[in-house]
């Protein structure tokens, strides 16, 4: 053995030991950084020479600075770091609509109750005009309130797309920096001198920052880059080519914005295949959350200003006149597709409020006739001939406006997106019609146990509706002209003349008289005014189960089970990432007391090998000391 | 497994968020008196309070109702009572009038006092709420329903029209009747009438009309012709025999369920018609009464149209007290419901109110032992942190 052996050795303990104190100094200095994955010095024992005497030693050499790192737990992260983006999100969302609903102040409820105890106030006293101010009021309070929600939920519509245009802009930038560090990976791998660790680091974290916006899933290259996929499989990143998404004003309604891929002149939308992280929750949020909260809204709207205007026009107000529309509301919304080549659009009616869904509608044409399609739950309701009516769900639409039509024209239908737009007609006091245009009175002469058991309009289009009919009891039948209506055995009798409905209670005598007449003057009645504080507990919503109050209280429920849903899942999310997170740092993190065990053992290991050369020099001095005498 | 510095640092800050987080809900809750404090915090529970609110609203509504239904009520009954009053001296007076001992003089000095009356029953029937509303004109209620036609009888100018109240959803309650109850009171004894024939020379009267078989009531018109002073017949509307027999003063005639009673020395000849009572307006009636009482009485034959004419009165005040009678039973009995509803709704408020106290107000003891708990466990979480943060090898390394 020589000298000049120990010598190497002494020297690659001394370089190999530099190395790694220089490793466990990055190591440290890092230990604050974002994503940052702690390396490990890979030495290894030189080949030995052979000899003699058999294998000796030769040292120790660095064969690579490894990153510790698990692919498989990083894999993990992106996934939670998408689905605690996601719900994180639409849990901010929810939780402003939710707070405004059920405000004891700002909510619907209050402005709903104060309406219909106006109305009461009307009915208990029909002649006072500051009642029927009162009620006014009350019907100007429940419009504004009724705007006032619609207009926050617009708001967070507003902010929602806003945002949705912001984080495409920054998954873009995301995905052509992912791009640009393949290349540098790509470049780096060839070299041959290793893997970039701090680049792979850097890399891995723009995925997760990629996969706080939308969920991604990320595929290895043989050359080291990735490829990266959102959505159902749209390529983000391939190699060191990124395809960027383009937001783009919907073609239905320019507020709104779609997210594609734009292949030169063509637009590929893919908005409903994206989903998780921030861009999902945003896209979920306007679609499935505000949408159906503002057609809900409209719901309740519809019902409150149909029902309260049919009840209305039964009625007669103060000055004798039958009464008009209390309450103004736009038409139901029909869109039109800015690609249609078909001009004009169908005409929707609201034919019953009780049929109404919450649901939005698409009209299709497949080149012969138009498809009805229900959007909450894609169900095709019906395929319309051109030119022809159809009604469902409590509309009807009638396809006469529309002229010519190419494959594939099409219209949205909003029938419920109406709460923000209504007025109250009524001004004058005077015209709120408290009572009925008729009375009916049994002839004092009369001589039977018939009464009248009531009275009610059910047409009050009719021409003949306040014309004097004397109902006459003869021979068992009730006859008024060419009517001629059966006593009815169970005691009530039902006569339907002129658009007014009479009930006779009890049995007549022959020759027994009824009349109907003009109730003009009968300022005191109320009978109206009745009817329309009735409506606040008519179940007249959702096909007959829900009134007024309780299709808002669903709405309420709606959203506060989505938005303690997204909060539990929040959390819950949150949970899982802080576990991803910890199991990954439990791997790549850096561990500042281990660091300074290291320290100490590799400067030892320094110091050592420096006190090998020193004993290799002695071992020459010793030499050259005996060769000297 | 290992833990990296940062993990350490990350799961400390995150354990003092979290505690802070739950401090300052239950805080919120603690300062609100409330435990719902958004609907997400229990969506169940949330619309439960909504819906409990409504209901409150409603009842409170439906309670303002009943007070308003109270106060028409109540001054229907005054009125009514008022009413009832005056026709009690009304009755009097003509108990009076018909003493043998009155002469015309003093029997035109208690007519004068009836026509004074009859303005007052008429302004009282005009009577009109705190509103300025008629109580009695029915749906025509702003305008005057008892006014004196050309001739000086009062017309009733109102309708049938009654107003109605909701106590409930599902409960309506009349507060007010029309004027037909002044217009529409049954004369004689509520079936028929008997009518002394104008041109009769005799003294007899009419002592008694009543009906002893109500099951052969039918509404046929009958005339009792005395054919001389001591035998009658009874023949109905087409001349067909009834009855007949001989007749002394005070023997009942009966026929057809009914029993007339005739006093006095008729004259051969002189006849009464049997009529179906019909019927007549209250006012009309004194209206009668004050021209009966006004006719001179000089001779047996008007003596008897007197006697005759002042019977029928007393007969139709009693209608009329009866009807009073029966108008204000059938207001106080509504009062009652009222009363009743309000009892309900009291007790129906006071569940409605316990009951959106479960579901949203804070239970404090429970949320002040809550906030002890929070409070030492963010106490813990910080000085675990601060201990934590101060163990490092590199203290040790020299």
């Amino acid at each position: 053995m020589s000298g000049g052996g120990l010598f190497g050795i002494g020297v690659s303990g001394l370089i190999a030991y530099q190395r790694a104190l220089q490793v466990a100094g990055h190591n440290i200095a890092n230990v604050g950084t974002d994503g940052y994955s702690r390396q490990r010095v890979d030495l290894e024992a030189r080949p030995p020479t052979t000899g003699g005497v058999g294998a000796t030693g030769s040292g120790v050499a660095t064969t690579g600075i490894d990153r510790v790192a698990d692919r498989f737990v990083e894999f993990r992260l992106v996934n939670s770091t998408s689905a605690e983006a996601f719900h994180r999100t639409y849990a901010e969302f929810a939780s402003q609509i939710d707070n405004l609903l059920a405000d004891a102040e700002a909510g619907l409820a209050p402005a709903l109750d104060e309406f219909f105890a106006a109305t009461q106030e009307v009915a208990s006293d029909p002649t006072s005009t500051a009642a029927r101010q009162q009620l006014i009021g009350a019907g100007e309070g429940l419009v504004a309130r009724f705007a006032q929600i619609q207009q926050s939920i617009d708001d967070q519509q507003r902010i929602a797309n806003g945002r949705i245009g912001g984080t495409v802009l920054e998954i873009n930038q995301l995905a052509e920096s992912v791009a640009e560090l393949n290349e540098r990976i790509v470049i780096a791998g060839g070299q041959a001198t290793g893997a970039p660790n701090d680049l792979l680091d850097q890399r891995d974290r723009l995925v997760r920052q990629l996969a706080e916006r939308i969920s991604v899933t990320t595929l290895e290259q043989s050359d080291g880059s990735i490829n990266v996929y959102a959505g159902r499989g749209q390529a983000l990143v391939v190699g060191t080519q990124a395809t960027p998404l383009s937001a783009e004003p919907s073609a239905y309604d320019p507020s709104r914005i779609e997210i594609g891929f734009r292949n030169g002149a063509t637009f590929i939308p893919v908005t409903d295949t994206l989903s998780g992280g921030t861009l999902g929750a945003l896209l979920d949020v306007r679609d499935g959350l505000l949408d159906p909260a503002g057609n809900a809204l409209g719901r309740v709207a519809l019902g409150v200003t149909d029902l309260f205007n049919a009840t209305h026009a039964r009625g007669m107000d103060l000055n004798g006149a039958l009464g008009t529309d209390f309450f103004g509301r736009p038409d139901p919304q029909v869109i039109r597709h800015q690609g249609n080549t078909a001009t004009g659009a169908p005409a929707l009616t609201v034919t019953n409020v009780s049929g109404l869904t919450l649901s939005d509608y698409e009209l299709r044409f497949d080149g012969t006739d138009w498809n009805l399609r229900r959007l909450n739950d894609g169900q095709q309701l019906a395929s319309i001939a051109p030119g022809a009516t159809f009604a469902f769900d409590g509309l009807s639409i009638d396809l006469a406006g529309i002229t010519g039509g190419a494959t594939g024209d099409r219209f949205l239908l909003r029938p419920t997106q109406v709460a923000g737009d209504l007025t109250v007609r009524i001004q004058d006091p005077r015209a709120i019609a408290a009572a009925l245009p008729v009375r009916a009175a049994a002839a004092a002469a009369n001589a039977g146990t018939g009464a009248v058991g009531g009275i009610s309009v059910i047409d009050p289009t009719n021409a003949q509706l306040r014309a004097p009919v004397d109902v006459q009891f003869t021979g068992g039948n009730f006859v008024a002209g060419a009517v001629s209506v059966p006593l009815d055995p169970s005691g009530e009798t039902t006569i339907d003349i002129n658009g007014w409905r009479l009930v006779v209670r009890g049995t007549p005598a022959d020759g027994d008289v009824f009349s109907v007449r003009d109730n003009s003057g009968g300022v005191g009645d109320n009978r109206n005014a009745l009817e329309l504080a009735g409506l606040a507990d008519l179940r007249a919503l959702g096909g007959g189960t829900a009134s007024l109050g309780e299709s808002y209280a669903e709405l309420v429920a709606d959203v506060g089970v989505k938005t303690r849903r997204a909060q539990i899942n929040g959390e819950v999310q949150g949970h899982l990432l802080g576990e991803a997170t910890a199991q990954r740092d439990a791997i790549s993190g850096v561990n500042l007391d281990e660091e300074a065990a290291d320290l100490i053992r590799f400067q030892q290991a320094y110091q050592a090998s420096a006190q090998v050369i020193a004993v290799a020099g002695s071992m020459f001095e010793s030499l050259f000391e005996a060769l000297r005498r | 497994m290992r833990v990296s510095t940062n993990e350490i640092y990350r799961t400390g800050i995150e354990s003092i968020q979290r505690g802070q987080n739950e401090l300052s809900f239950t805080q919120l809750q603690m300062s609100s008196g409330k435990r719902i404090l958004t609907p997400s915090d229990d969506p169940n529970g949330a619309v439960q309070a909504l819906q409990l609110k409504q209901r409150i609203a409603a009842v409170e509504q439906f309670g303002r109702n009943a007070n308003y239904a109270t106060t028409r009520l109540q001054q229907e009954e005054t009125v009514l009572q008022q009413m009832g009053g005056a026709l009690d001296r009304v009755r009097e007076l003509t108990v009076q009038a018909a003493n043998a001992t009155q002469t015309d003089e003093s029997r035109r000095v208690i007519a004068a006092e009836l026509r004074q009356i009859r303005v007052s029953l008429v302004d009282m029937a005009n009577s009109r709420d705190a509103n300025g509303e008629y109580l009695f004109a029915g749906f025509r209620s702003t305008s005057r329903p008892f006014v004196n036609d050309a001739t000086g009888e009062v017309e009733y100018l109102g309708d049938q029209g009654q107003r109605f109240l909701a106590l409930s959803p599902d409960r309506q309650i009349a507060v007010g009747d029309s004027g037909d109850i002044f217009t529409t009171v049954p004369r004689g004894n509520g079936v028929f009438v008997v009518t002394p024939d104008a041109g009769n020379t005799g003294s007899a009267w009419v002592r008694t009309s009543e009906v002893v078989d109500p099951a052969a009531i039918t509404a046929e018109s009958y005339t009792i012709n005395m054919l001389s002073a001591t035998s009658y017949e009874v023949r109905d509307s087409s001349a067909a025999l009834v009855t007949a027999g001989s007749w002394v003063a005070g023997q009942a005639i009966d026929f057809a369920g009914r029993r007339v009673v005739l006093e006095g020395a008729p004259a051969a000849g002189d006849s009464y018609s049997v009529d179906p009572a019909g019927t007549d307006s209250l006012f009309a009636m004194v209206d009668d009464l004050v021209a009966t009482l006004e006719d001179p009485a000089f001779d047996e034959a008007s003596r008897a149209r007197l006697n005759n004419n002042v019977g029928l009165a007393l007969q139709n005040l009693d209608q009329s007290l009866s009807r009073l009678l029966d108008v204000r039973t059938r207001v106080g009995a509504r009062l009652n419901t009222i009363e009743a509803q309000g009892q309900i709704d009291e007790e129906r408020k006071l569940l409605l109110q316990t009951t959106l106290s479960q579901v949203e107000d804070l239970d404090y003891a429970e949320a002040i032992s809550r906030f002890a708990l929070q409070q030492a466990a963010l106490e813990a979480a910080q000085q675990a942190y601060a201990e934590m943060s101060r163990l490092s090898l590199f203290d040790f390394i020299r």
